[in-house]
């Protein structure tokens, strides 16, 4: 393995790694914050243990996200110091500002796990969600740094000196791609984290169906996660009319669109043939793409016959990813579609094994999806690191034998990754017997709890 | 050129607060490497549960001011000591991760505590040992960055006597850091006693391997005894450290646990200072006779203005926050987490 794909599958395999748990570490607290609110208010002891036993697995996700972040700050350098050496004073503002909300995320959350009885209540409810603002606060600056390598703003190029002169950070940080990617990130975070748990109650829930624990925790968890999902393909669709002017080789490579054309079609499935340009067994939408590109379906779309050979992104893999990424999101969409729509009007059918299936069976698509999504954003913006001004191979470490330290990250976090899964079911394992309220059942013809425990504990 | 200071001052800021703090609770679990007790690991966990991740942000902030602010620094440094600081990771990511499991393992059977316990242990040791080997590094002047082969470029810059020993004064300092901090986390005369001992051990070995690290700079051929001579305050600095051992020693025995704090953040501070005023302005030495120094690697003016800004407003907030978290948990840590 050459030492320039090996530092890029470690870069990738760090992100990949890291990014579920960043993503747990942004909604998570406000799936808890929204549990112990009602606890503060109905004085029902189930919401109260709901966000107790959220909060002791978040616990351990948020330990791996902030070891994983920390290798992430290192590698930056550690792969690629000649990107790092001009980009750093650039990009580097969201990073610095990001300090401050991790410093206060961790702050806050050693509050709110350590502080049940020895702070006022209010401030330790306040401190759930301060750890779920920052959180979301560094989700938003860490994206506006790598919108920064789709879109670099902020300096003046001179290809001849390979030069940067005239930096600005403020600019560099609110560049054009920044507020779309961002947006599209933290519903991606919330829609990924809500199925993610909401998947793993309803599970519990096809052998419990009458729990009114696991009840209620698939219930936050759906409301998070399917409010997130109805506005993920309006977010994505505002990312790709941006993509198709700022980065018109990656949509290319996204919609695997090979020749430049008006009335461009929209490519559904299909195996792309980077040699010929050539698709094979997709479905072409005439128009469609040209209309979701530039919201004009006559318009012409650029390919990547136009796009220089030595720029264009792979495009099989972009592809896929971005299939496997709407795909999933199309499908949330609709779970969300369905839960709330028999939240409202049938009831009886969020007891319904063939609907905890269906919950259960999307736990991981979220996560597919934020990993698709990133493939499509990173892999298409190659053979650049900045687009349009550095190559990612020049960026790349000159130290030989990347390929060592690549298979020591996979082993490490694969190892990491069985230990907190083998965590998270010792975590359930032991729930019954560690809360009361797991044993309360609800009459599933009525909706409503049969055992409501009074509640004389203080917060 | 004041923009310029204020980022140096929160780089050196936060690297003396990470040795501080972060150095404590990597000390914490270097001090249960030769023996410990099932007490001690419990007011330990106490101690650094609620601040462990805090502690460890000081680390990141040092590595953002330095890509930020210092990006040439940050090149050579990642560059030329790829290895070491690689090594580093995974001592945090095998210590921070098996602390965290731990303590918030649903089941607490005795096997998997005590693999956590171990992985805990080696990881600080790892990582405290990895610390110091890269700072070491960074002083003593092996640095190519145009080497032509693998060795000189990438091993011969810390592979070394001295940078080793530089690793294990780290070693030893957190670890006596630690004992010290945490003499008076809990009133069980027999738990204080076991830290008083630890805090005892650890210090006189730093004294030994102080010692060491100047024989090893001898025989590397960095002349730190001449710098120190011309470096009056640097001088003073180490003389204060020196000087004030007995003191030191006496207040440990007593068990006065304030005063003990004091002197031994002290120390730390004093040696850490008569380290940098030693190198200051330089970052870096490098193998041929030449530096890299702090202001030529600075990064362009409008840089540096809004990093320093960025701190400066953090700081109002970060600093409150992080005062009431030490409040509420000073002195004795929660009964139960959670
Ligand atoms: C739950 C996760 C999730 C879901 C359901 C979707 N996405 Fe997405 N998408 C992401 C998670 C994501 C992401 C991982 O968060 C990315 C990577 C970079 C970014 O900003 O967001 C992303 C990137 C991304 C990009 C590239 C942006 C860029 O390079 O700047 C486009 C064009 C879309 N998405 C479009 C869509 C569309 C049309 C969807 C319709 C269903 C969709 N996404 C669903
Ligand atoms: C889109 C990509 C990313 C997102 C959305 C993201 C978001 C987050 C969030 C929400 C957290 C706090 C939650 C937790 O601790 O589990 C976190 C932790 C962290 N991230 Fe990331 N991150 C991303 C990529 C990166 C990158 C590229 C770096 C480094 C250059 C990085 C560095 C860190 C660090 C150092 C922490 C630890 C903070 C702590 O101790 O609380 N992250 N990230
Ligand atoms: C956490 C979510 C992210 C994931 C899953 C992700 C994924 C990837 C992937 C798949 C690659 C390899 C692309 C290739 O070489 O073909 C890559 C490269 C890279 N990413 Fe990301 N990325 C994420 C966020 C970020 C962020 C927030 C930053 C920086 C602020 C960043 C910086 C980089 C760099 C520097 C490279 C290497 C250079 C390159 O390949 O262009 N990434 N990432």
């Amino acid at each position: 393995m050459g030492d320039l794909l090996a530092a890029r599958l470690q870069m990738a395999f760090s992100l990949g790694f890291h990014i579920i748990f960043a993503c747990v570490g942004m909604a998570m607290p406000f799936l808890m914050a929204i549990a112990h609110w009602r606890y503060i208010k109905t004085g029902d002891a189930v919401y109260k243990d709901l966000s107790k036993a959220w909060s002791k697995g978040v616990a351990i996700f948020f330990a791996t996200g902030a070891v994983s972040g920390t290798v992430l700050s290192f590698e930056l350098g550690l792969l690629w110091p000649e990107f790092m050496e001009h980009a750093g004073p650039i990009f580097g503002m969201p990073f610095s500002l990001e300090g401050t909300a991790f410093f206060i995320e961790a702050i806050a959350l050693g509050l709110f796990l350590y502080g049940w009885g020895k702070i006022p209540k209010w401030i330790h409810w306040s401190s759930g969600l301060v750890v779920g603002i920052s959180g979301v606060a560094s989700g938003i600056l860490v994206v506006a740094a790598n919108a920064w390598m789709n879109s670099p703003t902020g300096f003046d190029y001179d290809p001849l000196t390979n030069t940067y002169s005239n930096i600005d950070p403020i600019a560099a940080m609110f560049n054009p791609a920044w507020f779309t990617q961002a947006l599209h990130m933290i519903l991606a975070a919330f829609t990924a984290t809500g199925f993610a748990v909401a998947g793993v109650h309803a599970f519990l829930l096809i052998r419990k169906p009458a729990n009114r624990f696991h009840q209620q925790a698939m219930r936050i968890a759906l409301l998070v996660g399917g409010i997130a999902a109805f506005l993920q393909p309006i977010s994505g669709d505002i990312s790709a009319k941006d993509v198709a002017v700022r980065q018109p080789a990656k949509l290319a490579a996204m919609e695997a669109h090979f020749h430049t054309e008006e009335y461009a079609g929209l490519l559904i499935g299909g195996i792309p043939n980077e040699e010929t340009g050539e698709v094979h067994y997709g479905i072409k939408i005439p128009g469609l793409l040209s209309f979701l590109a530039h919201g004009d379906f006559k318009q012409e779309v650029v390919g990547l016959d136009q796009i220089p050979e030595d720029e264009r992104p792979p495009v099989a893999v972009t592809h896929f990813a971005f299939q496997i990424m709407v795909g999933a999101g199309t499908f949330l969409m609709m779970v969300a579609f369905l839960y709330f729509f028999a939240q409202r009007f049938r009831p009886r059918w969020l007891g319904h094994k063939n609907f905890l299936w269906l919950v259960a069976l999307s736990t991981p698509l979220g996560m597919l999806a934020v990993e698709a999504g990133w493939t499509v954003t990173e892999v298409g913006r190659q053979p650049w690191i900045i687009n349009g001004i550095m190559r990612t191979k020049e960026a790349v470490t000159p130290m030989p034998g990347i390929q060592y330290s690549f298979y020591t990250v996979v082993v490490v976090y694969t190892l990491l990754a069985v230990l907190v899964s083998w965590l998270m079911k010792r975590q359930v394992q032991t729930l019954a017997q560690n809360y009361d309220s797991m044993d309360e059942e609800i009459d599933l013809s009525q909706n409503k709890a049969n055992t409501k425990t009074e509640v004389i504990e203080e917060l | 050129m004041f923009m310029y200071i204020v980022v140096l001052s929160f780089l050196l800021l936060s690297l003396l607060l990470y040795a501080l703090l972060g150095g404590a609770d990597f000390g914490a679990g270097v001090i249960q490497l030769l023996s410990t007790t099932p007490k001690a690991e419990k007011v330990i966990g106490r101690a650094i549960g609620p601040i462990w991740e805090a502690n460890h942000m000081w680390l990141v902030i040092a590595v953002v001011i330095s890509f930020m602010g210092f990006p040439a620094i940050f090149k050579v440094v990642s560059t030329a000591l790829h290895i070491p600081v690689f090594i580093l990771l995974l001592g945090i990511i095998f210590r921070g991760t098996a602390y965290a499991f731990k303590h918030y393992d649903a089941i607490k059977d005795e096997k998997s505590q005590l693999m956590y316990h171990r992985v805990f242990v080696w990881g600080s040791l790892v990582s405290t040992l990895f610390i110091g080997i890269t700072f070491g590094a960074m002083s003593l002047g092996k640095i190519d960055p145009n080497a032509a082969d693998f060795y000189t470029g990438y091993i011969a810059p810390w592979f070394n006597f001295f940078s080793i020993s530089v690793g294990f004064l780290t070693t030893a300092l957190f670890a006596f850091l630690a004992a010290v901090y945490l003499i008076g986390e809990n009133e069980d005369p027999e738990v204080k006693d076991f830290f008083i001992a630890k805090a005892w051990k650890w210090l006189l070995a730093s004294v030994a391997i102080g010692i060491v690290v100047f024989v090893a700079a001898y025989v590397d051929g960095l002349p730190l005894f001449n710098e120190l001579i011309s470096s009056p305050l640097s001088m003073l600095a180490i003389g204060f450290a020196a000087g004030s051992l007995p003191l030191m020693f006496s207040t440990i025995r007593k068990g006065k646990v304030v005063l003990a704090r004091l002197m031994a953040g002290a120390q730390t501070v004093l040696i850490l200072g008569a380290w940098l005023l030693l190198h200051y302005p330089h970052a870096i030495m490098l193998s041929n006779g030449g530096s890299l120094d702090l202001y030529d690697s600075r990064a362009p003016d409008a840089t540096l203005a809004v990093l320093g800004w960025a701190l400066l407003l953090g700081s109002l907030f970060i600093l409150p926050a992080l005062g009431y978290l030490y409040v509420v948990f000073k002195g004795h840590g929660p009964e139960e987490s959670i």
